[in-house]
């Protein structure tokens, strides 16, 4: 059926929105953690309840990306913004941080992290940008996260990468754009960009396998993702070149298979302007989520059929998590959401690009 | 209804960013400014011209370059060198801008390949002369190898660089072969040039995709995201110019200069070029450009912007005042200072332009959306 943009509007204005806190537990519980910028300054890592109240928060010196929790849900550690060289350790627990920590000389984190299944190791993408090589950057969250080795992701620009539900299987978005923090955020490559999906074995490092999309989708940037019940990897890309091509922003990739994009109404791929800045599958593993802050759009696929489920407008949209059967969202203008209900809202706060469910 | 509900999302937006919002938050009034005059204004009378100027000047490099395979001597070497030079800040009106037909094809970096910290375009160049690559010397073949190649920073070695002389000795063995292909970028720039200007015109050019602004384009649903594109361009020149071209190059402190990194030094247009392209952010983002849309309230910003970019070009006239290289001065003390220096006023003209312009103009400039991740 074809949806022209008049009717996709009003589709989605008649969904409307609920008042706030009609749905929200406010249980006192940590249940996400997301990094924020309060009055355009002051950067901060908050923990929230499921209602989005602040529980506790941590100041950073820079700005934060995204998260990564520990298996046994005690430990959070946000990772800085790329060019990043800090991480903050926080004990969920005692509600305060425990540790930070650094890259070493000639790394700077990605944004991007995950622990191993036993909750001993912590992964960090990595730019070794003197050999423009991508890495995964590994530490011993036992020992006072000091680094103690890392593996090769086989591209440039490794983004988010994630360990899969087999607890075995590393899967890595090698972005493909070189930067180097010299020139702090400049694409020096985009003519011969190679993004690529990557699977290594978390064991060995070994490679497992290398996915590219057609040649010419080479400046589709794979950068965010997220791993389905079925063992799909679910990735977003960015779109680095010419604003007028169309191009299917999400695609899926199972292990031994060929990537597939997922197809959407062009409107829908249209509301989030060539750029996916997260993307996640909600608790019941049956709707896959890519928000887009330049476009300010959520869209929804649905995880069984791979078909578009529907498109919510809101600006400068980026964090999702998983709750229940829909998603928690933050903004960059101070507001969550919990589905399509605005829970929160906090003038002078902006909600950095990402949002992590504990647990 | 339409309408109201983008009156709302814009509402939405601008107030809770937080450099819209006063004190206590509260929602920031959105001034009713019609932008599409600003818009015409700007894609007829600086973007159009500049990049025909920019066809124009390629054009005039390839009958210097011909001219100069043809019969070699200095007086015609000097005129592709100085027709190069022009060349150069014709590039440098329109560098500004990263969106539109400059981003298909990567226009942009079959142009302009820079930066490039690894050298990889250099040393690709001096492959090239020296291979003595007969497919070098023909702008077709020429524009199917590595973007590095093709473009003003290979010309520039190619007229200027190490043996550039050969090209005025008509005995020299390498003469033909390094003119061939000084011919053949000069022809593949040009053929660059007039692709982006044929682009941006006619019925289905991008000037008409941006006057044509609403609710049916798609890539510009209002005259307002026009400007805000356009004002983004100003914003990214500016914090070029100031972080990488100048900061970053002069380094904290003498010992720290790298100024080969920088643009264009080999034919000493460093400066010049770093001139011209804060002359275009004062013509397209000043007063008498994008800047007649502020409110009156709001349109001293246009001659504050105007006064800082002014500051930041006198201090860069006065560094290159005698003609030395730039290599050469940036690491005298005097001109270190004064090059560090220009920090400020361009500061202050980027801080203008991220928040002030958008701010007074009420247009929306995501946290997130800002430079992404």
């Amino acid at each position: 059926m074809a949806i022209d943009r008049r009717n996709f509007i009003k589709a989605i204005t008649a969904l409307g929105v609920m008042p706030i806190g009609t749905l929200a537990r406010a249980d006192g519980a940590p249940a996400f953690v997301a990094a924020r910028v309060e009055r355009d300054a002051d950067c901060s890592v908050a923990v929230l309840d499921h209602a989005g109240k602040v529980l506790f928060s941590e100041s950073l010196d820079a700005r934060g990306h995204d998260i990564a929790i520990s298996p046994d849900r005690a430990t959070a550690v946000v990772f800085a913004r790329r060019p990043g060289f800090f991480a903050l350790v926080i004990d969920l627990r005692g509600r305060r941080r425990v540790a930070t920590f650094v890259p070493p000389d000639g790394r700077h984190f990605y944004g991007h992290g995950f622990f191993s299944a036993d909750g001993r190791l912590l992964y960090a993408t990595e730019n070794d940008y003197e050999a423009e090589r991508g890495v995964l950057g590994i530490y011993d969250a036992g020992g006072g996260f000091a680094r103690i080795g890392e593996i090769d992701t086989h591209g440039i620009g490794p983004h988010e990468a994630l360990l899969m539900r087999d607890g075995r299987t590393i899967a890595v978005g090698n972005g493909g754009v070189a930067t180097h923090p010299d020139y702090d955020r400049v694409k020096l490559n985009l003519p011969t960009m190679e993004p690529s999906l990557v699977y290594l074995d978390a064991a060995t490092g070994d490679l497992i396998e290398k996915i590219m999309l057609p040649a010419s989708l080479h400046q589709l940037s794979i950068r965010h993702m997220a791993e389905s019940t079925d063992r799909t990897i679910w990735f977003g890309g960015q779109y680095e070149g010419s604003e007028s091509d169309r191009v299917d922003l999400v695609g899926t990739h199972r292990p031994g298979g060929d990537p597939r994009l997922v197809t959407a109404p062009a409107l829908a791929y249209a509301g989030m302007r060539q750029y996916v800045g997260a993307v996640t599958v909600n608790d019941a593993g049956t709707r896959v989520a890519a928000t887009s802050p330049v476009g300010g759009h959520v869209v929804i696929f649905d995880v069984a059929t791979r078909n578009f489920v529907e498109s919510r407008a809101i600006a400068d949209v980026c964090g999702i998590a998983p709750d229940g059967r829909d998603f928690f969202i933050s903004d960059g203008t101070g507001r969550l959401w919990q589905g399509r209900n605005l829970i929160s809202e906090t003038p002078g706060v902006a909600w950095d690009n990402h949002v992590r469910k504990i647990g | 209804m339409i309408k109201q509900l983008g009156l709302v999302v814009l509402i939405v937006a601008t107030a809770c960013w937080p450099a819209h919002g006063d004190d206590e938050g509260r929602v920031t009034e959105i001034p009713a400014i019609a932008f599409r005059p600003v818009v015409v204004d700007a894609v007829e009378h600086f973007v159009l011209p500049r990049y025909a100027l920019l066809a124009e000047k390629a054009d005039a490099e390839v009958t210097a370059l011909n001219d100069l395979c043809w019969q070699a001597d200095n007086e015609r070497l000097e005129a592709a060198r100085e027709g190069f030079r022009a060349l150069v800040l014709a590039w440098s009106g329109v560098e500004m801008f990263r969106f539109g037909p400059v981003r298909d094809g990567n226009r942009f970096e079959r142009l302009f390949f820079w930066p490039d910290p690894r050298g990889r375009g250099l040393k690709q160049v001096q492959g090239l002369l020296a291979s003595r690559d007969a497919t070098a010397t023909d702008p077709d073949s020429l524009r199917g190898k590595s973007v590095a190649v093709q473009g003003l920073v290979a010309l520039e070695f190619v007229l200027f660089g190490t043996g550039s002389d050969v090209l005025a000795d008509k005995d020299a063995a390498d003469r033909s072969h390094r003119c061939g292909y000084g011919a053949a970028i000069a022809g593949a720039i040009a053929g660059t040039a007039r692709e982006l200007s044929d682009a941006w015109r006619g019925p289905t050019g991008y000037a008409a995709l941006m006057l044509e602004a609403g609710e049916e384009n798609p890539i510009y649903r209002s005259h307002g995201e026009v400007v805000q594109e356009l004002v983004k361009s100003c914003r990214e020149m500016v914090q070029m110019d100031q972080q990488l071209k100048l900061a970053f190059t002069i380094g904290e402190t003498l010992q720290d200069a790298k100024p080969k990194l920088a643009p264009f030094w080999r034919s000493n247009m460093t400066i010049a070029s770093i001139r011209a392209n804060l002359a275009s952010v004062v013509s397209l983002c000043g007063a008498e450009g994008l800047g007649a849309a502020l409110p009156k309230d709001s349109d001293w910003q246009a001659g504050s912007l105007a006064f800082e970019i002014r500051n930041a070009d006198s201090t860069l006239a006065n560094v290159a005042e005698d003609g030395a290289p730039w290599e050469d001065l940036v690491t005298e003390p005097k001109n270190h200072d004064l090059l560090a220096y220009t920090r400020i006023p361009l500061g202050g003209a980027a801080e203008l332009l991220e928040h002030g312009y958008p701010d007074a103009l009420g247009l929306i400039t995501g946290f997130n959306s800002l430079d992404g991740d």
